[in-house]
């Protein structure tokens, strides 16, 4: 917000704007006989944009204030019984962490630094560990339904989907552009020079 | 509200920006709803053949010119695919339409950016028009593909298919799609690749080209931890003859 008072005036303006929009629209609606859908769909695509930069100038110059603890500051009201209460009066205004918090708090800043795939890795194998335990197939039936037989009902789930399909090695995508555009199947297609380092091909042939 | 159809012979030239990414089979679906929730609108699914042109060898060898594959396309028509059984499918009476696309250029853009040159062949025999003009077939392939439209995006989601190999059938060399269910995946995983892309008129126009880059990379931020949209390595691209 560098400029306050421009940021108010033009807000002022888009929300001018969705004002003027939306009687409009609804003087629109309001004629004796409702308009052909094409009027009611520009109404509606000015009103959206409209909003759309509302949303967009409010959320850029009026950003969400940033919170964060160690930089507020509390003051007690002259009206706070200081002095009968000086202890809760400490434990209210003392910004220091509990002891074991600290620890806690200096233990996850020591620590060393993760790797973000092992992280990601570790977070799979907890999923798939609680994918497993759970009967997610048996269990998929209504009491009403199994009361009336559970035979030949579309489930949508077909025992080959549980296979899992991950076994088969695919192909890569460059592998399937380079036969959507030149025919050379993958097996045949020679290797890209370079394919090493992402993002730095050859400027040049 | 289905698209206005091509002239048949109508032409078009302009400046393609994309990105790509690679989907798993078990994510296409979820991938196309959440796509078809972004735009809004369900998506529109074709059946295309293509087929891979490659020239024939020019008789002076001193010039140094680049050759390029060409790619002739065609939408299997729907109501053919009720009629099976009899396997009707002439691939002579497609209404073909001709692609040919540069190399990508190398650029540092944050997109895949080329020249792409397309135009309708109108009535006749364009396979043999093709032929005379010094083209010979490589490869023929089927593709599912599910268009929709997020403001300038055209986003595509396609699987290549190959037909069954077949030599008795006349014109076998371009590929029968019928019966539908015969068409194998290219790809044993069966994956998918999503395609988002901004047709330019002109590589000049950079305030268009501006536009077109800032909304694919918006577009690659919503989709962020569905799917990553990626520039795809150049020469993956590449359509030159070796």
């Amino acid at each position: 917000m560098e400029n306050p008072q421009r940021s108010l005036e033009s807000t002022r303006a888009r929300f001018d704007q969705l004002v003027s929009a939306l009687t409009a629209f609804s003087n629109a609606l309001r004629t004796e006989q409702l308009p052909p859908w094409q009027t009611l769909q520009s109404h509606f695509n000015v009103l959206s944009s409209t909003l759309d930069s509302l949303s967009h100038a409010l959320v850029q110059q009026f950003p969400p204030p940033q919170v964060n603890a160690s930089a507020l500051v509390s003051y007690p009201l002259p009206s706070f019984p200081a002095n009968s209460q000086e202890l809760l009066l400490s434990t209210l205004l003392n910004k220091k962490l509990n002891s074991t918090v600290q620890d806690w708090t200096l233990k996850a800043l020591n620590a060393p630094t993760v790797n973000n795939d092992d992280l990601w890795d570790r977070a799979r194998e907890i999923v798939q560990e609680q994918q497993e335990e759970r009967n997610w197939y048996d269990d998929i039936y209504s009491l009403e339904e199994r009361e009336a037989g559970t035979e030949g009902i579309e489930t949508g789930i077909s025992e080959e989907k549980q296979e899992k399909e991950e076994a088969i090695p695919g192909l890569k995508l460059e592998a399937i552009l380079r036969f959507m555009e030149t025919g050379v199947a993958p097996a045949d297609q020679p290797a890209l020079p370079m394919a090493a380092m992402p993002g730095t091909g050859p400027m040049k042939r | 509200m289905p698209p206005p159809p091509h002239l048949s012979f109508a032409q078009s030239a302009y400046h393609e920006l994309s990105l790509y990414s690679h989907i798993p089979a078990a994510r296409q679906p979820q991938i196309l709803r959440v796509i078809s929730g972004i735009t809004g609108m369900l998506p529109e699914t074709t059946l295309e053949h293509h087929l891979v042109y490659k020239p024939k060898r020019p008789r002076q060898l001193g010039q140094n010119m680049e050759l390029y594959y060409l790619q002739l396309i065609s939408i299997v028509p729907e109501e053919q695919k009720h009629g099976e059984v009899e396997g009707g499918y002439d691939v002579k009476s497609q209404k073909w339409r001709m692609r040919l696309e540069d190399v990508p250029e190398p650029t540092r853009k944050p997109v895949t950016s080329r020249n792409v040159l397309g135009a309708g062949f109108g009535e006749g025999d364009s396979l043999g028009l093709v032929d005379s003009l010094g083209f010979m077939l490589q490869t023929n392939y089927f593709m599912t593909v599910s268009t929709l439209i997020h403001n300038n995006i055209i986003i595509t989601l396609s699987q290549v298919l190959l037909p069954p190999t077949s030599h008795a059938a006349p014109n076998a060399q371009y590929g029968n799609p019928y019966p539908t269910s015969g068409l194998q995946p290219l790809d044993p995983a069966r994956s998918w690749v999503l395609r988002a892309a901004v047709r330019v008129q002109s590589h000049q126009d950079l305030e268009s080209i501006n536009t077109g880059v800032n909304e694919l990379k918006g577009f690659k931020e919503l989709m962020r931890g569905m799917c990553g949209l990626e520039v795809v390595e150049r020469l993956a691209l590449d359509t030159r003859v070796r």
